[in-house]
């Protein structure tokens, strides 16, 4: 029975109901009705969001009420009726009131143009129906996160472009992820969620399923790439005694598999990147293999080298081929660790000649290297973790090696420059205090994270939260927090007068910028007891969103931004690369801009341009080789530039207006954007300025 | 200028520190990875040294280049070049 309380109160509510229900006018609401004017719902929608009082609800709903009856209209829609409910609480100061009870959407005009204009923010996501489902539901998850997961100083901060929270449109979910086949090997594929349960495979091609289907999971609850350790050596055990026939086949499909995932997650690939080694690492030599059924083979991995070198050689024939017209694969990008291993293992030479030979033609193969005890799970355009002894001891149970990053906070060097106006004290006073805006938002984002993997199985995390091997899924004890950096050079360009490849002083100077960051994250990371590393950022969009901002608050930046001003193509340098226009002989660039790589724990990248040339394999292994021995740079790649015609399917070498076959203008031009290769009709106008710019290395050796 | 790296609690850097009179080698910066100096983990990266520091220290990098680890070695270049 109703208490006498809850009766007056349904009355109060008739009353207020029959008040208004003469209004002849209708609401367009939210759930798709269109409802008669009822005064009570804004009365009821402020109690509900807000912490103003019923009396303030009242008045503020009477008066909307009045001015929509002056008005004369007939149809009104809901979120009008909201924004003069908060027109309402900023005239009366509430402001706090209005920030809860905003309501989060999209522009008429913008959705048409979602729908009928690619998006050039991510050149990863195609133009579709499903993208545009994407689109839209970042843009809304965006908001929500500068709204509710972040506090005002901190999306301040963002909205501002003093710094950058990347992929704030996936804020319900880590940033990326690296792991091991061992844990589907070991456990199968039993997914929450799933409707059936798969044991662990007996056969190649159903691991290889397996792996797909756990990445395209993976993918939805990561923001960005998926890696895998060692794939060639962890294959292994299932290809002992398989004619090569079936290994080549195995091989095609793996690289199919991954490239031609754009039935993902809103259409986009997979942003997949496989680790491979020629020699057996070290930390898992004595390591118990496990092959088909899940079970220990009762050797260990040092047995497999002769399927895991035959695996990772066939793998790179099927990426010399490039797909069906002959392009590069843009994903899985093939990550070959160079190690001190790697040359006392026989048959390196070939190997190297083998995998370079692909560099030159397609572009494909990155060089990660481990020097010294150095031990790296990469991924991503170049993020990388570096594995500690407690990692090492990991690797004894591969499957536990399953690392993280929960987020990317990028800093804009050069506007620190302008606002110090040429003050040390007070640039380097800024950087601590950007980085300190860095680790909030990191701070933030943790706890966000953490309260919905609280929820379990039932909540949104489910799958990270799954414990098969006694913690869960997603460590959170060895999750890292990204702080990136765009822009150093025209930072040191504004505040000493020199690039970063015209003097050593400037160069000196970039390096104790890149130092004094990473002892601030070091002294941030103890304090918290969270792991804040530095990363190059790849900063596809950033960079260019940046320059942009930073055009329109400080005149000073005209003299150091890079690109076409005219044609507002701009863009700052990414992360601590240098100016790539500078005409810097390829080995120099290699070894200058590795300076900086062993301060930067996350990953570090240098590209060689390559253009339209095409190096010899041999040229380019006695490069690796330099790289490796002569510099302290953790990773390099190649990068040609490709034209693929749409009409005769053709590829030539370099960027062409119109097919050399046929001289049809209806052609794709391909290169690498940041960390992988995509068609430049899809990048965004601060990296075309930034590839007409790009200084072409021609001779490398 | 030659460059010697040494670190706070380092047994090797105390002990070369002792026998080589610092003060009175203008040609000789002495740069101390505490955590908060950025200009020495700076100079550092720009030796190309910042793996090596973690294994071995005191570090000492000549003026022509050379890069020399070790108590003992230390010293006697210090020696050598001060004497």
């Amino acid at each position: 029975m109703a208490s006498v309380t809850e009766i007056s109160k349904y009355r109060e509510k008739e009353v207020l109901a029959s008040e208004t229900t003469d209004m002849a006018l209708f609401v367009r609401t939210s759930s798709e009705a269109m409802d008669g004017w009822d005064r009570g719902r804004i009365v009821d929608a402020l109690l509900r969001e807000t912490f103003v009082d019923e009396g303030t609800a009242e008045d503020i709903s009477l008066e909307v009420e009045n001015d929509i009856k002056r008005s004369g209209i007939k149809v009104i829609t809901a979120p009008l009726v909201r924004e003069m409910v908060n027109a309402k609480l900023l005239e009366r100061g509430l402001e706090g009131d209005r920030r809860l009870h905003t309501r989060l959407g999209v522009p008429l005009y913008d959705v048409d143009q979602l729908i009928t204009r690619p998006n050039k923010e991510n050149a990863n996501v195609p133009h579709g129906p499903e993208a545009t489902n994407l689109t839209l539901a970042e843009n809304i998850k965006k908001e929500y996160a500068l709204l509710n997961v972040f506090d005002q100083h901190v999306a301040d901060g963002h909205m501002r472009g003093d710094l950058h929270l990347h992929d704030l449109g996936f804020i319900d979910r880590p940033y990326c992820s690296g792991q091991s086949l061992e844990y589907i090997k070991k456990f199968g594929l039993n997914l929450p969620n799933s409707l059936a349960m798969a044991k662990p495979a007996k056969h190649p091609e159903v691991l290889l399923a397996h792996m797909v289907k756990f990445a395209a999971a993976l993918q939805s609850h990561f923001a960005g790439a998926i890696g895998w350790d060692a794939v060639n050596l962890f294959f292994a055990p299932y290809l002992r005694g398989l004619p090569q026939r079936e290994v080549r086949q195995l091989a095609q499909m793996l690289i199919f598999e991954f490239s031609q995932q754009a039935v993902a997650r809103g259409g986009q690939a997979i942003f997949t990147d496989i680790n491979l080694y020629w020699e057996i690492p070290k930390h898992f030599e004595e390591v118990p293999a496990i092959g088909p059924g899940g079970e220990f083979t009762g050797s260990t991995y040092s047995d497999y080298l002769p399927e895991a070198q035959n695996f990772v050689w066939t793998l790179f024939d099927i990426y010399r081929e490039g797909d069906g017209v002959g392009r590069p694969f843009f994903f899985p990008k093939p990550l070959v660790h160079i190690t001190e291993k790697f040359f006392q293992t026989p048959g390196h030479e070939k190997f190297l000649h083998h995998i370079c030979d692909v560099a030159s033609e397609k572009g494909n193969s990155y060089f990660v290297f481990d020097r010294g005890e150095t031990a790296k799970i990469s991924e991503c355009c170049r993020l990388a973790f570096k594995l500690d002894k407690s990692d090492l001891a990991d690797a004894t149970r591969p499957w536990k090696m399953r690392y993280s990053a929960m987020q990317n906070v990028t800093v804009n060097l050069p506007r620190i420059a302008y606002e110090a106006g040429g003050d040390d004290t007070k640039l380097f006073s800024i950087i601590t205090d950007r980085i300190n805006l860095a680790a909030e938002a990191h701070l933030q984002k943790k706890q966000f994270i953490e309260r919905l993997l609280a929820l379990g199985e039932s909540g949104p995390l489910a799958l990270l939260t799954m414990d098969k091997d006694g913690e869960p899924y997603l460590r959170m004890h060895r999750v890292t927090y990204l702080v990136g950096m765009v822009g150093l050079n025209e930072l040191v360009q504004y505040h000493t007068g020199q690039q970063m490849h015209e003097s050593s002083e400037a160069l000196k100077f970039g390096l104790r910028v890149i130092a004094h960051m990473n002892l601030v994250a070091a002294r941030l990371g103890k304090k918290h007891n969270m792991r804040f590393v530095l990363e190059q950022t790849p900063a596809e969009s950033t960079a260019y969103r940046f320059a942009k901002m930073d055009m329109k608050l400080f005149p000073q930046t005209q003299r150091v931004v890079k690109g076409a001003i005219n044609l507002e193509e701009i863009y700052y340098t990414n992360s601590t690369l240098f100016n790539v226009g500078s005409q810097v002989d390829a080995i120099e660039r290699v070894k200058k801009e590795g300076l900086f790589h062993p301060l930067i724990e996350a990953g570090s990248l240098t590209h060689i341009w390559l253009g339209e040339s095409r190096p010899s394999a041999e040229s380019l292994a006695n490069f690796v080789v330099k790289t490796f021995q002569l510099t302290q740079n953790d990773q390099i790649a190649f990068s040609p530039e490709l034209t693929t015609c749409v009409v005769c399917g053709r590829t030539a070498r370099g960027l062409h207006d119109a097919c050399l076959f046929c001289g049809s203008d209806r052609v794709e031009q391909i290169t690498r954007i940041t960390g992988y290769f995509t068609k430049v009709a899809s990048w965004n106008k601060g990296k075309i300025g930034e590839l007409k710019d790009r200084f072409r290395n021609r001779a490398i050796g | 200028m030659t460059y010697l790296f040494t670190k706070p609690g380092c047994g090797k850097c105390d002990w070369v520190k002792s026998h080589v009179e610092l003060e009175k080698r203008p040609d000789v910066q002495v740069l101390n990875l505490d955590g908060e100096n950025p200009e020495a983990l700076a100079m550092l990266a720009y030796f190309e040294c910042v793996t090596l520091a973690e294994k071995k220290l005191p570090i000492l990098v000549s003026d022509a280049g050379e890069v020399l680890t070790g108590a003992i070695e230390v010293r006697s270049f210090l020696d050598k070049v001060g004497g």
